[in-house]
């Protein structure tokens, strides 16, 4: 083989890895819509379940979705925050460095059964806060921490050194430098990867199956400690009733909605990430 | 015959009064290497003081000690002393907030914030919620005037700041530092980005600006020292070689290395 053909040989290798990962995306993508788009009408998204959810729309499911995650940002974000901004500007020991990345990669690579096991013990039994979705949003902020501290770190890390030293030798102290020069400017990798983070917490079902959702039955919660009912854990209850049409049907649509919002989410931290990269070149 | 004698000892009483920064033995380390050796000088009042020497020589490093930017710099440590207006610098206690509004510095690159033009002139000024509007566009026309900026971004203060070339955010930078009303400037080679008009306009400015401050300026261009500097200090491998009057140490300078160094810019040490 000479060494054009060998070229040529890797050119195909790697245009076929290529199109074997684009298809795999759009076979999924084509089944969930092919199978999922007849379920949605507005019926589907503004009606609540009934008939244990084989039946109805899925509006209590997106709204107890979109709560878990929202809070769990909420909670998330200040403690991102303090961590990214104390291993960026405060942390000058390379051992202490090591050890806080350490423990960041690890909490990251924890399955989330073992946050879902953690939550009921801990929170549910020890604290005694019932099955909430509070706690459900607790166990998912501790699950995207890892992702929104390290992207928050990376923004607020990469910012020049000259940036510190100009707003320092202003006169500005130490916190001021943090508050007024850094945060104003790293704070879309903390944006970036909190919708990164949320995207992933919107479709985590183990974590929170036992400590924060129930089944069918459940409205508007009216306060902290009551349980809600999400979007992935709602399709796996109706997967479990496989052999009615209509439930099977609905957890299509309910994958098509789920799956959509976590396109914006994702889409969203491209464009804000692609924004920031346009500015910082300017 | 009593008063003659007197005379010059009076004279030697009021210079050492007119030197606001004093450095004593200062040296400096980062991690193992010895950046400066025995530093010993002192910069006169209302001057432009230039420090030059080769690249890697410490200048920057002597410069950047001055209000303690280098302080933040890993595995730095410093022994000697710096006196400021008769206080020593180095006291642990000391509010470096305060000392570097006194002791302002602009640094070699452009380093505007991404702010409208007007806030970055006020940005180093505290309290700014208390000034009033009038107050804060009367403090940006004033620095912005001191700095020959105001013609040219007048009619557009509320633009952003990373829209002007590198020469006029260099000036917008100058003009940050006089905002907070310094002392002394420190410039580490600020036109060493900059193209050779931008670089003049700054040099000239320079000279207007001592009547009110005192002038610290690092540069490896020796032409820009010729040019501006009332007092030279030569500097080559973190040693003093030597400093005084800037005429005296380009024309009959008294070390055989400075003299090799204004005339060939080449240095042995």
């Amino acid at each position: 083989m000479n060494r054009n053909m060998k070229n040529r040989l890797f050119y195909i290798s790697i245009g076929l890895a290529v199109t074997i990962c684009s298809l795999i995306l759009l076979f999924l993508f084509g089944i969930i819509i092919w199978n999922g788009l007849p379920a949605i009408s507005l019926d589907f998204l503004t009606n609540s379940s009934t008939n244990f959810g084989a039946d109805g729309g899925i509006v209590y499911q997106i709204f107890g979705s979109i709560l878990l995650i929202l809070f769990a940002a909420l909670i998330c974000l200040p403690i991102a925050l303090g961590t990214a901004i104390y291993k960026s500007e405060y942390l000058k020991n390379e051992i202490l460095h090591k050890i806080l990345n350490t423990l960041i990669y690890s909490l990251n690579g924890i399955p989330s059964i073992i946050f879902g096991i953690f939550g009921l013990i801990f929170f549910v039994n020890l604290l005694n806060m019932g099955i909430s979705w509070i706690v459900g949003s607790i166990i998912l902020s501790i699950m995207i921490l890892p992702t929104v501290t390290l992207s928050t770190y990376q923004a607020i890390n990469s910012i020049p050194t000259v940036y510190r030293e100009s707003s320092s030798a202003l006169g500005l102290n130490k916190w001021q430098v943090i508050v007024q020069v850094l945060l104003p400017q790293g704070f879309h990798g903390a944006v970036t990867g909190l919708l990164i983070g949320i995207a992933r917490a919107i479709g985590e079902t183990a974590p929170i199956m036992f400590i924060a959702t129930a089944f069918s039955g459940v409205e508007l919660p009216s306060s902290f400690l009551e349980p809600v009912s999400t979007l992935p854990t709602h399709i796996l209850a109706l997967a479990q009733q496989a052999t009615n049409p209509v439930a099977l049907q609905n957890a299509w649509g309910a994958s098509l909605v789920l799956v959509m919002l976590v396109i914006i989410f994702s889409i969203s931290a491209l464009f804000i990430r692609l924004r920031h990269q346009s500015i910082s070149k300017s | 015959m009593a008063e003659k004698a007197l005379k010059p000892m009076l004279s030697v009483v009021e210079k050492t009064q007119d030197k606001i920064i004093q450095i004593k033995d200062l040296q400096i380390w980062i991690n193992e290497s010895r950046i400066l050796n025995n530093i010993t000088l002192s910069i006169p009042k209302n001057e432009i003081t230039c420090i030059i020497g080769p690249s890697g020589s410490g200048k920057s490093t002597l410069i950047r000690s001055i209000n303690r930017i280098n302080d933040e710099v890993p595995g730095i440590s410093t022994q000697g002393e710096i006196i400021f207006n008769g206080l020593s610098i180095n006291n642990k206690n000391i509010d470096l907030a305060q000392l570097r509004t006194q002791i302002g510095m602009v640094f070699q690159k452009p380093c505007v914030f991404p702010k409208s033009i007007k806030e970055n002139v006020l940005f180093g000024i505290p309290h700014l919620k208390k000034i009033s509007k009038l107050e804060k566009f009367q403090i940006a026309e004033e620095n912005l005037k001191a700095v020959s900026l105001w013609k040219e971004v007048a009619h557009r203060l509320h633009d952003k700041a990373i829209s002007l070339s590198l020469g006029q955010q260099q000036r917008l930078c100058i003009a940050r530092t006089l905002a907070i009303k310094p002392e002394v400037i420190l410039l580490d080679e600020p036109t060493s980005s900059l193209d050779p008009i931008s670089a003049r306009a700054i040099e000239d400015m320079m000279v207007r600006l001592k009547k009110k401050y005192t002038i610290i300026f690092v540069t490896h261009n020796l032409q820009q020292a010729k040019r501006i500097a009332d007092n030279l200090v030569f500097i080559c491998d973190g040693k003093l070689i030597e400093q005084g009057p800037a005429s005296k140490m380009l024309s009959c300078p008294s070390n055989p290395e400075t003299k090799a160094y204004v005339t060939d810019e080449y240095c042995e040490c």
